[in-house]
């Protein structure tokens, strides 16, 4: 067996029993101990052959050009059939109108489009669901992957941050709204409160508008991040912010995750009282309405 | 405005405010410089202005127009601001002092001094 490559035939390489392969004739196999000499053999000597002779001829008749065949027309080996002219959107016509079209697939149908050519093509009862009930499944294989979803068998890594999850009750805090709003009395400009997260306006008495919120709460944000840098210690419960027409506004940042704004009139409300009796009362309120779950 | 007439200020506030005073900074209200005051760093009259442009600026987002005066609650104390248009304080003060002293008595002498020191 040699292994060569046959470009004509072959585009790789291929093994290929080189002595099974037609030969030339005018080639000679060279590996053959006939054509190969033995030094000790003598060369056999071979005899000239005689040069033929060529007699001459003398022209008797004129050489005349070979006549040609005439060639008959082509026959077709099979012989055209009369078929008459088929349209198909007529065939389809009259099928129609008869009405005896297939409504459902036959067998013959599903087993021409099943998965196998022989083997016959059962229809499951119901593919959707499995035979066996979860008891069954679970006693064979285990439990499977379910419990890494489960939130207390989690591992988080180092980096991950667990987001927070709160319940803010709204009833509570509309019902703190008013408590508030009775505290202060008719001195109460507005009351809003927000989540201290988004900025997002939860709760307001007064004329409030929830650009108002937001704008609270980024201030807010900005005080409470500025005074790190301005060597100061960290906030603490509220903030009073001195407003025109002898407005108060009173900020309260003690809830972790709701803010809020109470403004009143400095004409009609005592601070002291205010900020000793109500503003601590809406705090503990707040921290109520919100719960970690 | 001259240095002598800031420290003349500073301690007029100091004896006004007495005991309950722990740090004290006047500063120009255009570029926050610290001009005069004791216990508090550089870093604070800068830092407290911004602050009072940005209230400023959500006040009047919201409807409002700041006053002239804001007060934080921090851990242990009490920071009143006072921003005038020559002159801005910001004072220290101990966490005992009321607030309701602090807005009527503290704060308007505060706002005297800063513009008696800018004229």
């Amino acid at each position: 067996m040699a292994l060569f490559r046959d470009r004509r035939v072959f585009p790789r390489w291929s093994f290929i029993d080189s002595r099974t392969l037609a030969r030339p004739r005018h080639a000679r196999d060279e590996n053959s101990p006939e054509s190969v000499p033995t030094p000790d053999e003598p060369l056999a000597e071979v005899a000239p052959e005689p040069e033929p002779v060529v007699a001459a001829v003398p022209l008797s008749e004129p050489i005349t050009a070979p006549g040609i065949e005439e060639i008959a027309e082509p026959v077709p080996m099979r012989a055209a059939t009369e078929v008459a002219p088929v349209s198909w959107i007529e065939e389809r016509r009259a099928w129609f109108a008869a009405g005896d079209w297939p409504t459902e697939a036959s067998k013959d149908a599903v087993q021409l489009a099943g998965t196998h050519p022989d083997r016959p093509y059962i229809p499951p009862v119901h593919g959707g669901l499995p035979a066996d009930s979860p008891a069954e499944v679970r006693a064979r294989h285990g439990r499977g992957f379910a419990s890494l979803s489960r939130r207390h068998r989690r591992r988080r890594h180092g980096h991950e941050q667990v987001q927070r999850r709160t319940d803010i009750d709204l009833t509570a805090l509309e019902a703190a709204l008013d408590s508030a709003a009775s505290t202060v009395g008719d001195g109460l400009v507005d009351v809003v409160v927000w989540h201290a997260t988004t900025g997002l306006a939860l709760a307001s008495r007064g004329q409030v508008t929830p650009e108002h919120a937001s704008l609270w709460h980024g201030a807010t944000r900005e005080v409470r991040a500025t005074l790190p840098h301005a060597d100061l210690p960290d906030a603490a419960s509220y903030h009073l912010v001195g407003l025109a027409d002898r407005r108060l506004a009173v900020l309260l940042h003690t809830n972790r995750d709701l803010g809020a704004c109470i403004t009143v009139d400095l004409d009609l409300v005592v601070v002291d009282a205010l900020l000793t009796i109500a503003v601590p009362q809406l705090g503990d309120a707040l921290a109520a309405t919100s719960r970690e779950y | 405005m001259a240095p002598a007439a800031l420290d003349g200020t500073v301690e007029a506030l100091r004896q006004r405010v007495g005991d309950s005073l722990v740090a004290l900074d006047i500063w120009e209200s255009a570029s926050a410089l610290s001009l005069a005051g004791f216990g508090m760093t550089p870093a604070t009259g800068p830092m407290l202005h911004r602050v009072t442009e940005d209230l400023r600026e959500a006040a009047t987002l919201a409807g409002s127009l700041l006053d002239d005066y804001h007060v934080l609650t921090v851990t242990g104390g009490v920071v009143v601001v006072v921003t005038r248009p020559q002159l801005s304080g910001a004072l220290l003060l101990t966490a005992d002092a009321q607030l309701g002293w602090v807005l009527s008595d503290v704060i308007p002498a505060v706002r005297m001094a800063l513009d008696d020191a800018s004229a």
